[in-house]
Formats: structure tokens, C-alpha cells, sequence
């Protein structure tokens, strides 16, 4: 039983063979251009997710804009939850980057949100993929702005979950288009993917007891990287 | 103090000819990773993880026992699942009851992804201090090193061949 569960899911053949900028065994960096950008996006995997799994929209992320990086984050045992502190050393190794922001998939999201409650100072921004805050890290008076993404067809971090958690962030807007519009005191934009499902937002095939989504994973990522580069942009 | 201590541990390994090991002994231990490097040997410091194993030795022949152990823990590129067969050599101090072993092993194990694993290979190294209580049992300390590498990740990632300290407890029965 403790074998199944402590099972990752590998990358399928489209999240593999993306060559990172620089690669050590805590993290890959990823950018566009042949010089270092000033902004890095710190991405925390999912639990038990291998981190390259998340390579395949990173790639396309960072080509489309050359403005930011991406620091993919890695762990021994696939779980940022035993390693809450990691990210915070790695930024202090990563001197070249001046502007950060941090985000997360599912367990990564909640491990992102901690971090970020335990430096505020030092983010401008916070991704949740379809995660969320917890009252451990009530982040509802950080004065950042939040991108909150999720779909509709997640069986493991549902709607309802993200709704119900949505007090842990600043007060929050629903965006239909995924460009963002800075709304004066709303600082946390949430967009819903339609037809899209947990594993959507990485490359790893269907997570069990996930829902089944009537979109594929790559148009979900397509809508992934717009708004996120919308949010960059509003950002930096 | 440190000096002592590594005469003590040189002496036990080098008495070893004078000690015939003559039962089959036990062990569960437990150890964390710190990575020295990866790929061909890149210095990459950092904490890699960890692991729990339960192992067997059996007599050989004078102080040289074989091992055999089974292993599960997380290091890498992920967690683990793996036995590893192996050397070694025990020293006896009865004067003061401390017990060294010194041994070298090869690991072959799986990694732990779906949808399927990943075959892992490994070599190491490892001495171990301890302190034969009135049961025979002993517990004690080891620390060692390990280089493995996952070939099928090869194709995900360059960073496929990790070298670790491992630093860990011991208790023999």
C-alpha cells in the first residue's frame, strides 16, 4: 500500500526532452533569449507529480514571453509538502533574479501560498493551479495580487473547494477572458477553465479520481499560458 | 578527540583479521541523503532525501561477512524500492565492545512512477561504528557513500546519476 502510494507520475512523451536553461538537482530554469531575465516564476510541482510533467507548457510559457523565467522546482520524493523551506534557499542561490513571483499546482499550490505567507516581502505574485490558501496561511491581507486558475471538470481540488478557501486570499474577482484587468481593492483574479480537469495542468496522462474533461490538455494549457502571461504582465 | 576516535575506527578495521564472525546477524537502519553531485560528477550540493532498510550478514570466511538488505526511501529523482547484496569486514573490540564494519555493495532496485517504474542501479560504500550492548545487540552509527543513477530518466533529464553521503543509525541484532 505504501509503495502504490508513494508512486509519481512520470511525464507522457510530450513533457519530456524540453531542455532547460540550467538544471541541478533542486531545480530547472527556463527562459527564452540567451540573456537571464530579471523576474523568475517559481513553480512548485504537484504532490507525487514529477516536476518535468509541467515542462511541456513551461516551454511554450517562456517562448511566447521573454520577460520572466521559470524556476521548476524539484524534490527528492516528489513532495514540496516535506520541504516547505526549499524555495526560500533556492531564491537566496538564485541571486541573479531581482522580482519574484511563486506558484503552485495542487499540494505545490498550498506549499507556494506557505511560502509566500512566510516571506511576503519578497513576492509580487502568486499562481494557484487548482489549489488554494489554507487558515495556516491566511494571505486574505497580502497586498499582492493572486492569479487563481481551476477547472470545471476537477474531481481533486473542486470549485467548491477553491470557493470555499477563497477567504485565505484577498477578495477576489471572476474573469471570464484571460486577460487581466487590475480591479482597484480585488486583488485575486479567478478563471475557470471549462471542460478542463486536474491533470490539464501538467502532462502526466489521467490522474486517479480525476474527472473526465471534454477539452484536451492542450487546449487547457493554451488557456493556462494566456492568462498567466496576462498576469505577468500586470505584474511586471 | 576526533583524532582518538579515528584511531579507534582505523584500529577495529585493521584488527578484523583477528575476528571471525560467527553468527548471522540482523539490522534495520535508517539514513538521509546529502547530494555532493550529479550527472558526471558536477559538484550539486544539497539534502536528497532518505531512507529506511532492513538487512541481513552471514559468515564468509574469517572476519568477511556478505550483506543483503532491502531498502525503501526517497533520493534523486524520486522514492525508491531496492535490495542491495555486498562485502564486508567486521571488527571486534571485546576490551571496550565496540564493533566496526566496513563493506561495499551493489544496489538494484525500481523507481517508484507510473505508469510504470524505472530501473535504478547503484554502488556503495559504507563503515559503521557501534557499541555491543550485554544482548549482543548493538547499536550504532554509520556513514558512507552512494552513486546510482536512473537510466530510463535519461530521457526526461540530464540530471540522471546522483552521488550522496549518506549519514545514518544502525542497530544489529
Amino acid at each position: 500500500m505504501m509503495i502504490v502510494l508513494s508512486c509519481s507520475y512520470l511525464p507522457d512523451e510530450e513533457g519530456t526532452l524540453y531542455e532547460p536553461k540550467t538544471e541541478t538537482g533542486d531545480y530547472a530554469i527556463y527562459y527564452s533569449g540567451s540573456i537571464q531575465p530579471e523576474n523568475a516564476f517559481i513553480m512548485i510541482p504537484g504532490g507525487l507529480v514529477d516536476p518535468y510533467a509541467y515542462a511541456c507548457w513551461i516551454r511554450d510559457l517562456v517562448r511566447e514571453d521573454s520577460s520572466f523565467a521559470v524556476v521548476l522546482m524539484k524534490y527528492p520524493s516528489n513532495l514540496a509538502i516535506a520541504n516547505i523551506g526549499k524555495v526560500k534557499k533556492i531564491m537566496d542561490e538564485l541571486a541573479g533574479f531581482t522580482h519574484w513571483a511563486v506558484g503552485g499546482h495542487s499540494l505545490g499550490g498550498v506549499v507556494a501560498a506557505t511560502t509566500l505567507d512566510d516571506n511576503r516581502e519578497l513576492f509580487d505574485g502568486l499562481v494557484l493551479m487548482a489549489s488554494w490558501s489554507r487558515e495556516a496561511a491566511d494571505l486574505s491581507d497580502w497586498e499582492g495580487t493572486v492569479l487563481s486558475i481551476y477547472a470545471s471538470e476537477d474531481s481533486l481540488a473542486t470549485e467548491e473547494e477553491v470557493q470555499e478557501n477563497s477567504n485565505f486570499l484577498p477578495a477576489g474577482v471572476q474573469i471570464d477572458s484571460p486577460n487581466i484587468i487590475p480591479d482597484g481593492d480585488r486583488r485575486t483574479y479567478y478563471y475557470r477553465i471549462a471542460g478542463g480537469n486536474h491533470s490539464g495542468f501538467g502532462c502526466y496522462g489521467l490522474q486517479d479520481g480525476d474527472g473526465t474533461p471534454w477539452i484536451t490538455s492542450e487546449a487547457q494549457q493554451e488557456l493556462m499560458i494566456t492568462v498567466m502571461k496576462s498576469y505577468f504582465e500586470s505584474l511586471w | 578527540m576526533v583524532r582518538n576516535g579515528l584511531m579507534i575506527w582505523i584500529l577495529l578495521i585493521m584488527s578484523g583479521a583477528c575476528y571471525t564472525q560467527d553468527r548471522i546477524t540482523v539490522d534495520v537502519n535508517g539514513w538521509i541523503n546529502y547530494r555532493l553531485a550529479t550527472g558526471a560528477l558536477q559538484f550539486d550540493p544539497g539534502p536528497n532525501g532518505a531512507g529506511l532498510a532492513v538487512g541481513m550478514a552471514y559468515p564468509v570466511k574469517g572476519s568477511i561477512s556478505g550483506k543483503s538488505s532491502v531498502e525503501f526511501g526517497a533520493a534523486g529523482t524520486g522514492n525508491f524500492m531496492a535490495f542491495t547484496v555486498g562485502l564486508q569486514n567486521e571488527s571486534r573490540s571485546p576490551r571496550n565492545r565496540l564493533v566496526g564494519r566496513t563493506g561495499a555493495g551493489v544496489l538494484q532496485g525500481i523507481m517508484l512512477y507510473r505508469p510504470a517504474p524505472l530501473y535504478v542501479w547503484g554502488l556503495d560504500m559504507t563503515s559503521m561504528i557501534g557499541y555491543e550492548l550485554k544482548n549482543r545487540s548493538v547499536p550504532g552509527m554509520f556513514a558512507g557513500i552512494r552513486y546510482y543513477g536512473i537510466p530510463g530518466y535519461a530521457k526526461i533529464s540530464e540530471v540522471n546519476r546522483f552521488l550522496d553521503l549518506r549519514i545514518g543509525m544502525i542497530y544489529l541484532f
